[in-house]
């Protein structure tokens, strides 16, 4: 349809062109693939040479420390370990996945530490399970362990072990180590399970495989290089290196005959360098054979004495270690309470020198002033004086104990001056109390002097005196309570104003309602005390001598009494007896017919 | 949520399928700018051949189209479908169309130069860039017959492109005002709440 005549309207970009656009990206990075590969086979030289210069030196290092175990082990007495050592710091290395680079300097530090074989291992795998729990490097934990295990506690509290400073310094050495793998009790376990044990293990791998063609490189080009150790080897290296590197930059098609010619020379005798070039000087320089070390073995049980020496002896360093904290820690103890006699002791002198009380003033003296004080003033200062004196006789005795250095004498004399002081300092601060007043001037008088049941038998009828007189004053001045004296808090002639219509118009039933009640609630308490007021005032009354004597109220009362028997007392005048008669017999008439006369029966 | 439109056809598409209100209103407004321009574009097509002998015969076997009014007229029209992307990746909203083969000839003959294409006569090489004519000038001839071309915006033409001139821009105007209207229509309702699929 190509004839067609379209007039196109809002066109927009689709997704077609991003096809063709990574359609062209696609063909750039086959390209540069094609290019990088080319280029990667000069790259991939330089990187075998820096592989293989690593190599050596991975080897180099780990020969080393290697060698360091192994003299430490001989300076201990027990090279004839070396090899159950190297076995089983290969094991652990595949075990816990751990290069065997780091754990040969930690173990190596571990047993000179404790100078003990089987301490060593136990601390090694202690410090590999606390470095998987807490996450620190396994050479700062075997450290830390290796200080803890001599008495240096300080490196552990990064554990969090949960113990304050003071008790990584008090608690022993195993005690914190338990504690620090009770709470990594299992991690080891853990971690074996993870994926960055995996990569442990082929980071272990790979260092191995390092290690092993370093070693191999090294005989070999040290071969090459004339001579037989790593310097001679990485001569090699670096000449060959050179070599080759020059040959990539003339040109690539080199590189293509590299690896026949590797090819090749990994077909020729090993030592076919050294033959060639001693060949062209007329010398022997083929390298002997490294003849074996002849070494005198032990018998198995002369071995097994050696072990057993050797721990005997890490025992008995740690008995002598122990026994020398334990003596550190005694001297210390006595210096604390030596310390604190002296602080005591300074405290009592400085009170002592600023009060300047006289020796002169013996206890004796006071004692004597006592039976002659007669007022209270001079008793409190027999008492205070008394009071210095004992403090100076404290202060004596305490010097005395801490010349004489015995422990307990010194606490006691502390305890003593402890105790007078207080007791100055609450007469000093004129807090005088009876029991420290006693106390004291019991301390001046002989004992048999008191009689204690004769002085307790007083108190008592002095405080049953006291006790009477009590009652006596509590019935005389008691009062009958009235409206005033019980307290309501309701103001005399207090009223409740009524509510006015407005307001009551304006309020709401439930208001009203409680105003109501309020105002009842108000009324009821007035009229208690209304009553209390009419039973006080009548108690009053019955206990005024109006009351009691014989006066015009009783003879009023007396009388009305009288009048309440059958005989009514008519007070006429002299008249005539018949009409007096008959008026009386006209009234009760009267009142009978009234219906008003009861219990009588007029005839 | 939030919803990316690259090119007509995911914006269709997405109106087509959460808010068709949207898809028919847009389409109804497409064709109020789009159809005008194609009833003038009808009504520039003479209703006789511009050539006698362009017109066709009962008995006629020639390859080349013949004239007929009628069927040029109705390959007249518009489309609002999305198209296909081009070789370049563009595709179009909507499209104003000439579709039979004589309409094509009729609008655009003499594009390329009064004198048409270049003559190489009957034996001359192949294609359909070249005049085979008997008359060197049948081009030149052809083309005199026909009225000009007008120029627009979009070509130069004597049915669709002279009517699109003639509109001056109001359907143009109209179809991306419809679109924009659209468009910012349907990112309003994906932010006030998520579209639903349309059943």
């Amino acid at each position: 349809m190509n004839y067609q005549e379209v007039i196109s309207i809002a066109s927009k970009f689709d997704a077609k062109g991003f096809k063709q656009a990574e359609t062209a990206l696609g063909k750039l990075a086959s390209t540069t693939k094609k290019l990088a590969g080319a280029a990667g086979i000069a790259y991939g030289a330089a990187a075998i040479t820096a592989y293989g210069k690593a190599a050596v030196k991975a080897f180099a290092e780990d020969e080393a420390a290697a060698r360091r175990l192994t003299t430490a082990v001989e300076n201990l007495g027990i090279g004839f370990a070396n090899p159950q050592i190297t076995e089983y710091i290969a094991n652990l290395e595949k075990s816990a996945a751990i290069a065997d680079d780091v754990l040969r300097p930690a173990f190596q530090g571990l047993l000179t530490t404790t100078g003990s074989l089987t301490q060593s291992q136990k601390l090694l795998n202690d410090a590999i399970t606390i470095s998987r729990a807490s996450g620190i490097d396994l050479a700062t934990v075997t450290d830390d362990l290796g200080k803890g295990y001599v008495g240096i506690t300080r490196g552990l509290i990064k554990y969090n072990t949960g113990l304050t400073r003071a008790e990584l310094q008090s608690k022993s050495f195993n005690e914190i180590l338990g504690t620090i793998l009770k709470r990594s009790a299992g991690a080891a376990e853990d971690y074996l399970g993870t994926t960055a044990y995996k990569f442990d293990v082929l980071s272990v791998a790979s260092s191995n495989a390092s290690e092993i063609i370093g070693g191999s490189l090294v005989d070999a080009f040290a071969l090459v290089g004339g001579g037989t150790d790593a310097a001679d080897a990485a001569y090699a290296i670096e000449t060959i290196a050179t070599a080759l590197g020059k040959v990539v930059v003339q040109s690539g098609r080199t590189i293509g005959v590299i690896p026949t010619l590797i090819k090749n020379l990994k077909n020729l005798p090993k030592n076919i360098f050294s033959g060639f070039a001693g060949k062209q000087f007329g010398v022997n320089l083929n390298i002997p054979d490294k003849k074996e070390e002849q070494k005198l073995t032990l018998t198995e049980k002369k071995q097994q004495e050696l072990l057993a020496k050797l721990e005997k002896d890490s025992l008995a360093r740690e008995k002598e270690r122990l026994a020398l904290l334990n003596k550190q820690n005694t001297a210390k103890k006595l210096q604390s309470v030596i310390d604190k006699a002296n602080l005591a002791l300074g405290k009592g002198t400085d009170v002592f020198d600023l009060d300047k009380i006289q020796i002169a003033a013996a206890l004796t003296n006071q004692a004597e002033a006592l039976g002659k004080a007669t007022s209270a003033a001079q008793v409190l200062q027999i008492a205070n004086d008394t009071a210095r004196l004992n403090v100076k006789r404290s202060i004596n005795d305490l010097e005395d104990a801490i010349a004489s250095k015995d422990e307990k004498a010194i606490i006691n004399a502390t305890a003593k001056l402890n105790a007078d002081l207080k007791s100055l300092d609450a007469l000093t601060g004129q807090n005088t109390k009876l029991a420290d007043i006693k106390s004291i001037l019991d301390s001046l008088k002989p004992k048999e002097l008191i009689d204690q049941e004769n002085l307790n038998e007083a108190l008592r009828k002095i405080k049953s005196m006291l006790d009477l007189l009590a009652s006596v004053n509590a019935q005389s001045q008691a009062k009958v309570p009235t409206s005033a004296s019980l307290g309501s808090g309701i103001p005399a002639k207090d009223y409740i104003a009524p509510v006015s219509m407005k307001d009551a118009l304006a309020a709401s039933t439930n208001a009203l309602i409680e105003y109501a009640d309020a105002a009842a609630a108000r009324a009821n308490a007035f009229a208690d005390l209304l009553d209390l007021q009419n039973a006080a005032d009548l108690a009053a009354l019955q206990a005024s001598s109006l009351y009691d004597n014989s006066g015009a109220l009783q003879s009023f009362r007396q009388r009305e009494s009288a009048s309440m028997g059958n005989t009514i007392i008519v007070n006429t005048g002299i008249g005539d007896p018949n009409a007096i008669a008959e008026a009386i017999d006209q009234v009760l008439i009267d009142a009978q017919q009234r219906g008003t006369l009861r219990g009588y029966q007029i005839a | 949520m939030q919803i990316e439109l690259r090119g007509n056809a995911d914006l269709r598409k997405a109106l087509r399928r959460f808010a068709p209100d949207l898809e028919k209103s847009l389409k109804i407004e497409m064709k109020r700018g789009l159809a005008p321009v194609a009833k003038a574009a009808r009504g520039f097509v003479p209703s006789q051949s511009p050539l006698s002998n362009w017109s066709g015969r009962s008995f006629s076997e020639g390859k080349f189209p013949i004239f007929n009014a009628s069927t040029i007229k109705a390959k007249i029209g518009y489309t609002t479908a999305t198209s296909k992307p081009n070789r370049q990746g563009f595709s179009t909203m909507a499209r104003v169309f000439n579709d039979s083969r004589a309409g094509a000839i009729y609008e655009s003959a003499g594009r390329n130069g009064p004198q048409g294409q270049p003559w190489v006569g009957p034996k001359g090489p192949a294609g359909n860039k070249f005049s085979h004519s008997l008359n060197p000038r049948a081009g030149e001839q052809f083309i005199a017959a026909l009225p000009p071309l007008t120029g627009s915006l979009k070509g130069r033409g004597r049915l669709i492109f002279k009517a699109w001139s003639l509109d001056k821009g109001r359907a143009e105007g109209i179809v991306n005002k419809a679109i924009t209207t659209a468009e910012q229509e349907l990112l309003k309702r994906s932010k006030a709440n998520s579209l639903r699929s349309a059943a």
